[in-house]
């Protein structure tokens, strides 16, 4: 019903399109219909013009769902959106309501209406726009309901914005701590911003903030109260970035400078934004599916910048792609299970196995933390060679990779053609010239050991193949063994031929030598041993076959002698010329034997024999059976029956 | 149900004309003390029954008998004494209840070696037959009333045409030998009882013509065609006097066969007469 419901809703809303098509552009029509947006589907009811092509809404907005039955029976998701439109933008007042409710399934009847009680969480956030962006006061309010009572609240947050732009005090909380801070006019984080426990009346923390720039940072602990001088006061320049995710890893990486026993994510601050970006991304994420907006707050601060130039940007771009390269070849090897196994059986492949993990932890892994923050574009607020020698603090690892103490070539690893780096100057050459000496060793071990891992790789494929072909053997042959206890001779020449074929495919298998041909060779053979099976199968079915066929050929009939319905068979010379002619001749084909190849052309034959003389039951055949009368050979007869046989065993 | 109720009535009826008719004598003919029973003559019938079906309810009944006759000088087969052919269209109302309307022609042949009379002559006969058929167990019982409504006349040249009608009612079972049911290669035996009574103004004191016993061992070949043979004694009252009864003993063979010549797509389905 559900699906139907809603089958019915797309066809309506089709319709409704397709009519509204014709209308011509920038005529306000109404959508009304199921909607999906941000991750919420419902019904939604909302004026639209079709502008370019694309559909716009204009004028005011609701979409909803909530569903009384899943609420009774288990839990129900529910929503209510609403608000306006102004040519695509979300302008004025929205409204948005949504959580997930149980019911404890008493019901009460008040005034004309039923009452149910609801538990779980609600969330309801209501506010102000302009042109998609929020202006005004914005509130975000999550809440515990237990029986249609609020019983917590779990999280609130209100600033105030202009155009988009916060503005003065807000604050942000959930169930343990608060935030409270403000903003500069032109947004930017001003003065101190204090996160208060509920335990205390004393902040927590307070990030001082001085127009966008956090100074410092103190922190309450238990072992006496910290304070972080955060940014470097003294960098060339500062540049204004978001308070976002990545503001807080540029924060985090400069706590960790000065504090490495410290996690700056323990921090109420952290927590606070980032439940608050979580919450204004989802009212985020419905908007940009609708139309055009631009909810998300710019918290706006400031950060010690460090431009990288040119050369420094294309020394990046290089040394990420050489560590690409190299930390893909470095997994395919490290995960590939034949290297692991031929590593415990050869020396060599110890070796490089041995050299490969080096690479890994010695080259790769610090290359990659280095690149993370080129890649997630904080590296301009970072001082580069601070952040290098944080990650090579003994300079970079040796290009010389010496393995044990012993002094034979199985020792060390040195890719000799490679120029030597500068080990102790972490600037971004010699950080480049290291990632590329590690894919180029990479490089060079891949290709010493892609003989082997092929060779090995192509040695388990030969195991795996002899399983599965004696797996399949076992059980053709013990079907035919079954099979035969027929008294039916033919079949028994059948049968025997199908192990005729089965011997002779194995014996060339056995004989041919390893290579690709053997291989593909063993594949076919696979197939051939499961469709002989098959074939094994129908031959062994043919009694059953011919009982359901002559079952077919039977007609009831009243008879006016004894006035009792008998049996009698009809177009018997079709049915003798199935049973005289065309099965000893397919079983005498099978007997033959087959060849591989041919064994699917012999199970088609059977399946098209069976299929034909079923059709031919209710079909006019009168001019078949006088030609069938003295026809004997097998061809012919299958010929005028109009069955096709691709068999190539008849041909011989 | 409701045939079984006709044909109880339709028995009854032929039992009480049986029974007013006793008691009277043929005119001219004095009735004899007792009884008189002529000696028994053997006779040899070849029978074929054809049942050839046309549509969905018709068939055609297609009987041609050969029946023989023995005399002094032939005395097992004899010699021919009747041509009898029997058609008629028949109408299947359900798989036990048939009934068909047609006609014979008979040829008989003058099988008094010292007559000089006519050789041949003919004798015709509008019929209609009832057969209602009940299953009991793997056995068949049938009931069959035949009324014929029949002109015949003597050797004798120039011979007038008597009228007679001719009531008769059999029952015969059918008991498979070999199977719990009739299929081909089904052996069955098959006792049957026929009386047959007449009436018409030179019946006079003759009215049980005919009172047949006769039991056959049936064969079913294929499901359409059966051969069947036995023996088969009657008597009955001549028309002369009917105070002497005349006796044979027949020995019947008999082919049945039911040929369809129709297309298969008019034969399907065969069997839902109730459709």
């Amino acid at each position: 019903m559900k699906y139907f419901n809603q089958g019915v809703i797309r066809i309506i809303l089709g319709i409704l399109f397709s009519f509204y098509s014709t209308q011509g552009e920038s005529q306000t029509q109404l959508f009304s219909g199921e909607l999906s947006a941000g991750g919420f589907t419902g019904t939604a009811e909302y004026p639209f013009e079709v502008v370019e092509g694309d559909s716009i809404p204009v004028g005011s907005f609701l979409m909803y769902k909530s569903n009384l039955n899943a609420l009774l029976q288990e839990k129900d998701s529910f929503f209510s959106f609403s608000g306006n439109f102004n040519e695509g933008y979300p302008e004025g007042f929205w409204k948005f309501q949504f959580g997930e409710f149980s019911s404890n399934q008493s019901s009460q009847v008040v005034g004309y209406q039923y009452r149910v009680n609801v538990s779980g969480i609600q969330h309801d956030a209501l506010g102000n726009l302009t042109k998609g962006k929020p202006d005004g006061d914005w509130a975000y309010k999550i809440s515990r309901i237990e029986n249609s009572e609020v019983s917590e609240e779990l999280f609130s947050s209100s600033i105030s914005f202009e155009q988009g732009i916060p503005q003065k005090s807000f604050q942000i909380e959930n169930d343990s701590i608060t935030l409270v801070g403000r903003f500069l006019r032109d947004g930017f984080a001003h003065d101190i911003w204090a996160v208060y426990s509920d335990a205390s009346d004393e902040p927590s923390e307070n990030w001082y903030f001085n127009n966008g720039l956090l100074e410092k940072i103190e922190k309450a602990a238990p072992e006496g109260d910290l304070t972080l001088e955060v940014f470097d006061t003294s960098a060339k320049s500062y540049k204004p970035t978001a308070l976002d995710d990545s503001y807080l890893k540029i924060v985090t990486w400069y706590i960790k400078k000065q504090q490495p026993g410290l996690d700056p994510e323990d921090m109420g601050m952290y927590q606070l934004l980032r439940q608050n970006s979580q919450h204004y991304q989802s009212i985020n994420h419905f908007f940009n599916d609708l139309g055009k907006s631009e909810f998300m707050p710019s918290f706006k601060v400031k950060a010690p910048f460090y431009p990288l130039d040119s050369l420094e940007i294309s020394q990046f771009n290089n040394t990420k792609k050489a560590y690409s390269s190299a930390a893909e070849m470095s997994n395919v090897l490290l995960t590939n299970p034949q290297l692991e196994l031929l590593a415990r059986s050869n020396d060599k492949a110890n070796y490089y196995y041995k050299v490969v993990s080096r690479l890994q932890d010695d080259f790769l892994e610090p290359l990659g933390a280095f690149i993370s923050f080129y890649d997630e574009k904080i590296i301009e607020f970072l001082p580069k060679e601070t952040l290098a020698n944080q990650i090579w603090p003994n300079g970079l690892p040796q290009k010389r990779i010496q393995l044990s103490n012993e002094t034979d070539s199985d020792s060390y690893w040195d890719l000799e053609s490679f120029q030597e780096y500068a080990r102790g100057a972490t600037d971004l050459d010699n950080v480049q010239k290291m990632a590329t000496y590690a894919e180029k060793s990479l490089d060079s071990i891949s290709k010493s050991l892609s003989e082997w891992l092929e060779k090995a790789e192509k040695q388990q494929q030969f195991l795996k193949l002899d399983e599965l072909i004696v797996k399949e053997t076992q059980v053709l042959e013990n079907n035919i063994d079954t099979l035969l206890t027929t008294n039916r001779l033919g079949i028994k020449r059948a049968l025997n031929g199908i192990l005729a074929t089965k011997e002779n495919t194995l014996k060339t298998y056995a004989e041919m030598p390893e290579s690709d041909e053997k291989l593909e060779y063993g594949q076919n053979t696979l197939t051939c041993l499961q469709n002989l099976g098959e074939l094994a199968l129908e031959v062994g079915n043919l009694p059953e076959r011919e009982r359901v066929i002559n079952e077919a050929y039977q007609d009831t009939f009243w008879n006016p002698f004894t006035a009792t319905i008998m049996d009698e068979d009809i177009k018997k010379r079709i049915t003798s010329a199935h049973q005289n002619i065309i099965v000893p001749y397919v079983l005498d084909l099978v007997a033959s034997p087959v060849e591989c190849e041919d064994v699917t052309n012999m199970l088609q034959l059977f399946k098209d024999i069976q299929t034909r003389l079923l059709q031919l039951r209710d079909e006019p055949t009168k001019k078949l059976e006088r030609k069938l009368r003295k026809e004997q050979d097998p061809e012919t007869v299958l010929e005028l029956l109009g069955i096709v046989s691709n068999s190539k065993t008849a041909e011989r | 149900m409701k045939n079984h109720f006709v044909f109880s009535s339709i028995i009854a009826s032929l039992f009480l004309l049986f029974g007013l008719s006793l008691g009277y004598t043929q005119e001219g003919n004095v009735l004899p003390e007792e009884a008189e029973f002529k000696d028994p003559v053997g006779r040899v019938w070849f029978n074929t029954y054809g049942n050839i079906r046309i549509s969905k309810r018709l068939f055609w009944d297609a009987q041609t008998h050969f029946r023989f006759e023995e005399t002094e000088s032939t005395p097992f087969i004899g010699q021919i004494g009747q041509i009898y052919n029997r058609h008629a269209i028949g109408y299947i109302y359900s798989k036990s209840f048939n009934v068909s309307l047609g006609g014979v022609l008979r040829v008989n042949f003058n099988t008094d070696e010292s007559s000089e009379d006519r050789s041949v002559v003919p004798e015709w006969r509008i019929w209609h037959q009832y057969q209602y058929a009940m299953p009991l167990g793997s056995t068949m019982f049938y009931h069959r009333i035949r009324i014929e409504h029949r002109w015949t006349q003597g050797f004798a040249e120039n011979s007038e045409y008597i009228f007679r009608n001719r009531w008769r009612y059999m029952l015969r079972a059918k008991v498979p030998l070999n199977n719990y049911k009739f299929e081909p290669g089904t052996f069955y035996v098959s006792p049957e009882a026929e009386l047959i009574m007449q009436s018409g103004k030179a019946v006079v004191a003759s009215p049980m013509e005919d009172l047949r016993l006769t039991t056959t061992l049936g064969y079913i070949i294929q499901p359409r065609l059966t051969v069947a043979a036995g023996l088969m004694y009657s008597t009955g009252q001549t028309l002369e006097n009917g105070g002497i009864y005349k006796q044979n003993w027949t020995f019947r063979i008999h082919l049945y066969f039911s040929p369809d010549f129709r297309k298969v797509k008019n034969k399907l389905p065969s069997i839902h007469f109730g459709d």
